[in-house]
């Protein structure tokens, strides 16, 4: 019976632990119960309407949103940015569609393979777009490189940050512009986050490389050269990156939509105007050397032209990427903005 | 001591001593068939939540597919032969990694168990190691080795070695040293020794950590083929989910998720054959 | 107890020597120039930069984040795994109903689940401890189940036989005998939970350790990003270590029963 007695006597300590998880948890629990709360009792009254976004990080241009707000766009609008944390790129239309986020925006491809696949969304508003000195992607390689055309690059290594979209599709549209039919599979593709790849280009892991960068930015590295950008497949019609929401949100909440299209194709215009102020507010917001952020070109007004997503539908849907049946009018409409009318 | 904790991560569930199992006098068909019904219970009843949940309208299948819808993208990625492309790749860079692991873990395992001294000195060292999570090597991996296949096969080694070795480590030096003495005593050679002796007794820990690894070997293809992959199952994921194709995604979850089961599987019934004689000995 | 004393502090270099013997090495590789400077710098510039950013407190945001993942991961693990551990191990039908799915579950990568994880507890704070449940409930549950089902036949019959209620019988002898194995369970599963913090950061978290490494890669901050590893290591041999002792301790008992 002695031994009985030992053997319960550690369970005290247990039990007090597991009554201090348990609070721990609960605590956890009401703490998360109470955010819920408090999200909604902010749409109830009659405060600023709340839009979450991904928060902007690891930033290479302009990001609109820190603008907007320090410009009190976004306040005068009635709105209030929220941000969630930040999204992967390839997370971003699965977010808005499961409505854990209000936003999202990447390149046009994107959104039409998404909505291609089913997901219920609608691209609202234009951001950035492809010039000459500042296109969506630029392919680089070694100064020294043989690779000087489109020829050069079949059987080559491609380093990309991801599989599908721009990144892989831009080589593909490069090579048939230049007359290579077939270009799938022309090329070995490897993939690597876009700080991996200068690296690996360097090190002649790979022969060519996509970047989202300015020619001018690579060239000044000095080692590097450009062997093409997006502009001189498609000039300003390939980069188009507007931003959308979900059908449900733009069903329930059309003046939100309304507000925020106002808000994003004024910030559009106003960082054409003045990229230098866009550039310091975006690298005082995000932490950054502003020499980092390169000013991207915004779509006048916030316009999605009709172009751009074309151009993009034809490509994937060449590559049987998308269903043959996919139309404009399925991936974005101009009509929440009031800028245009 | 180090506990070989690893060992009870995946160890399958010893007999119940505190219920023994009825042998009953029912015919064996309605048995086995109970058996079954009980075992797929959960399951069943979890899939057809899955396949019920985006049928009915309550999740959007872009974000959750019908496990239906899953399983004929699957069956449809074997008819076309792009599976076996990913299967064949894969099952090489887990079959590397793991071998690597093997033919270091065993030889360098028995050595430190076998010199008490040299154990203890790296034991921290190993525990370490073990402690460290592969992802957080990740970026050392890729900074070492590329992007290529060789740090492909250095996250799996990474993933797969510490279960080895240290089984193999508790295995040698938790073997009986009065076996040991009398086999010496016997004027047994050292190669007889640990042929004859020391493996065999240490053979039920080692084969669990070959278990082990080799179930880790396939749960790090996921993690290993996570950059600069253009083939194989976990580079299919990532590949599928660039693509929204979402189904498809699904598919290349379910085949890895069976994969690990039944290598798992195998090898427990691998093991518990090869460890029977020593059930026997013990009983008789 | 002297005695012991004195064993243990010659036994501390021994200890030490490997793990000392490893920062020599990277260190001398790394001057030596023989690895590359962006590839490993000098171990004791990583310790420089480690001290500068725990003095500055510019870490300290992301550990306490980790910390409270972690933490809350790994308690409602042991909350959820235990009373289940103990309801499968009681009743062979539970178990064998539950054990199928548990094997798939178990045999799923967590990076391939994160579109999962995002569906059913978004982007926040919740699905990272999500992820970490999820890679830490495992030990404790099977070593629950399994130290249940350990328990001495020869006990229970005889507890049994001398009448003793079933909430008796539980308190007395089962719980009693499943203890070690359930604190091993405990322990294990606080080490995953470290080691699964790194893939719970991955998924859009802005702080944290996990977090700390891949932005510090992302930046070429090399020296940070060693840094980072080096805490996430400590982090997990300071939980172990603690966590052995409490086993030590509490299950002294049996030791001292044994040992009489």
């Amino acid at each position: 019976m002695g031994n009985m007695r030992m053997r319960t006597k550690p369970a005290r300590p247990i039990m007090l632990r597991a009554l201090l998880l348990l609070a721990a948890v609960s605590t956890l629990l009401a703490g998360c119960g109470k955010d819920a709360d408090t999200a909604e009792a902010g749409s109830s009254v009659k405060g600023p309407d709340i839009i979450r976004l991904p928060t902007p990080t690891n930033l290479t241009g302009i990001s609109n949103y820190y603008v907007a707000e320090e410009l009190g766009y976004v306040k005068e609008a009635g709105l209030q940015f929220d941000y969630v944390g930040a999204v992967e790129s390839g997370q971003l239309v699965a977010s808005v569609v499961a409505g854990k986020i209000d936003v999202g925006g990447a390149h046009i491809n994107r959104t039409i393979a998404g909505i291609s696949a089913g997901a219920k969304i609608k691209a609202v508003v234009a951001q950035t777009e492809t010039t000459e000195e500042i296109p969506h992607m630029s392919f680089v390689t070694t100064k020294d490189s043989p690779i000087k055309s489109a020829a050069d690059i079949v059987g080559k290594k491609v380093g990309i940050p991801a599989f599908g979209g721009c990144n892989e599709y831009t080589p593909y549209a490069y090579l048939l512009k230049n007359g290579i039919a077939d270009p799938k599979g022309k090329f070995e593709i490897v993939t690597a986050p876009e700080f991996k790849l200068e690296q690996a280009l360097l090190q002649g892991e790979v022969d060519l490389i996509g970047l989202h960068e300015n020619p001018s930015t690579i060239i000044k590295r000095g080692n590097l050269k450009v062997v093409f950008t997006d502009y001189d497949i498609w000039k300003s019609i390939g980069g188009a990156t507007p931003l959308y929401f979900s059908n449900k949100f733009i069903k329930e909440k059309p003046d939100v939509v309304r507000r925020f299209v106002d808000v994003i194709s004024k910030t559009n215009d106003f960082v054409n105007a003045n990229p230098e102020k866009a550039i310091e507010i975006t690298a005082k917001r995000g932490d950054m050397d502003p020499a980092k952020i390169r000013a991207n070109h915004y779509a006048a007004h916030g316009e999605i032209s009709p172009e751009s997503v074309q151009v993009w539908i034809d490509l994937l849907s060449q590559f049987n990427e998308i269903k043959k049946d996919v139309k404009p009018e399925d991936i974005f409409t101009n009509e929440f903005n009031d800028t245009l009318k | 001591m180090p506990e070989i904790d690893n060992e009870i991560l995946l160890r399958t569930y010893p007999m119940n001593y505190i219920h023994p199992k009825a042998k009953g006098k029912k015919t064996p068909v309605l048995s086995i068939l109970k058996a079954v019904a009980e075992k797929s219970a959960v399951m069943l009843l979890i899939l057809s939540a899955w396949e019920a949940l985006p049928r009915l309208g309550l999740v959007d299948p872009f974000l959750l597919p019908p496990f239906s819808d899953a399983v004929g993208s699957l069956v449809r990625l074997f008819q076309s032969g792009e599976m076996f492309r990913h299967i064949a790749k894969s099952l090489e860079r887990s079959g590397l990694g793991f071998l690597a692991a093997v033919a270091f873990s065993i030889p360098v395992g028995t050595f430190m168990g076998w010199n008490k001294r040299i154990e203890r000195i790296a034991d921290p060292l190993l525990q370490v190691c073990r402690n460290t999570s592969t992802l957080a090597l990740y970026p050392v991996f890729i900074l070492f080795f590329g992007l290529g296949e060789t740090s492909k096969i250095a996250i799996i080694l990474w993933g797969t070695v510490w279960p080895i070795l240290l089984n193999t480590i508790s295995g040698v030096k938790e073997a009986d040293p009065l076996l040991i003495k009398s086999a010496r005593s016997m004027g047994i050679s050292r190669i007889g020794l640990f042929t004859k002796v020391v493996w065999p007794m240490a053979t039920p820990s080692i084969l669990t950590g070959l278990r082990l690894s080799a179930a880790t070997a396939i749960l790090m293809l996921v993690a290993a083929e996570m950059l600069g992959a253009d083939r194989g199952l976990g580079f299919m994921i990532f590949y599928y989910q660039e693509r929204y194709a979402i189904p498809e995604m699904f598919g290349g979850i379910i085949f890895i998720a069976v994969l690990g089961v039944l290598i798992n599987f195998l090898l427990v019934r691998l093991e518990s054959r090869m460890t029977r004689w020593k059930e026997r000995i013990v009983k008789g | 107890m002297r005695k012991k004393a004195w064993v243990r502090l010659r036994s501390a270099p021994e200890r030490w020597a490997a793990i000392i013997a490893v920062c020599v090495a990277w260190e001398a590789v790394s001057r030596s120039g023989l690895v590359k400077d962006f590839i490993l710098p000098p171990f004791t510039r990583v310790i420089y930069k480690l001290v500068q950013l725990l003095v500055t407190g510019q870490m300290w945001p992301d550990i306490g984040a980790s910390m409270q993942r972690a933490a809350s991961g790994f308690a409602i693990s042991v909350l959820i795994a235990i009373p289940l551990g103990f309801l499968m191990a009681w009743s062979t039908r539970i178990e064998r109903v539950l054990d199928p799915v548990m094997q798939f579950m178990r045999n799923t990568p967590t990076l391939a689940l994160y579109p999962l994880f995002i569906l059913v507890f978004g982007l926040g704070e919740l699905s990272k401890v999500a992820i970490i449940f999820w890679g830490a409930v495992w030990p404790v549950l099977m070593n629950t189940v399994e130290g249940v089902n350990r328990t001495d036949t020869l006990l229970v019959k005889s507890g049994r036989s001398m009448g003793a209620s079933p909430l008796t019988m539980f308190f007395r002898i089962i719980l009693p005998s499943a203890l070690p194995s359930i604190f091993t369970g405990i322990r294990l599963s606080a080490s995953r939970s470290i080691i699964i913090l790194v893939a719970a950061e991955m998924l859009g978290a802005d702080k944290g350790l996990g977090f700390l490494i891949f932005s510090s890669e992302q930046n070429y901050k090399v020296e940070q990003m060693y840094a980072g590893i080096i805490v996430l290591i400590l982090l997990g041999m300071l939980v172990n270590f603690l966590l052995v002792r409490w086993e030590k301790h509490i299950t002294r008992w049996k030791q001292d029963i044994t040992g009489s």
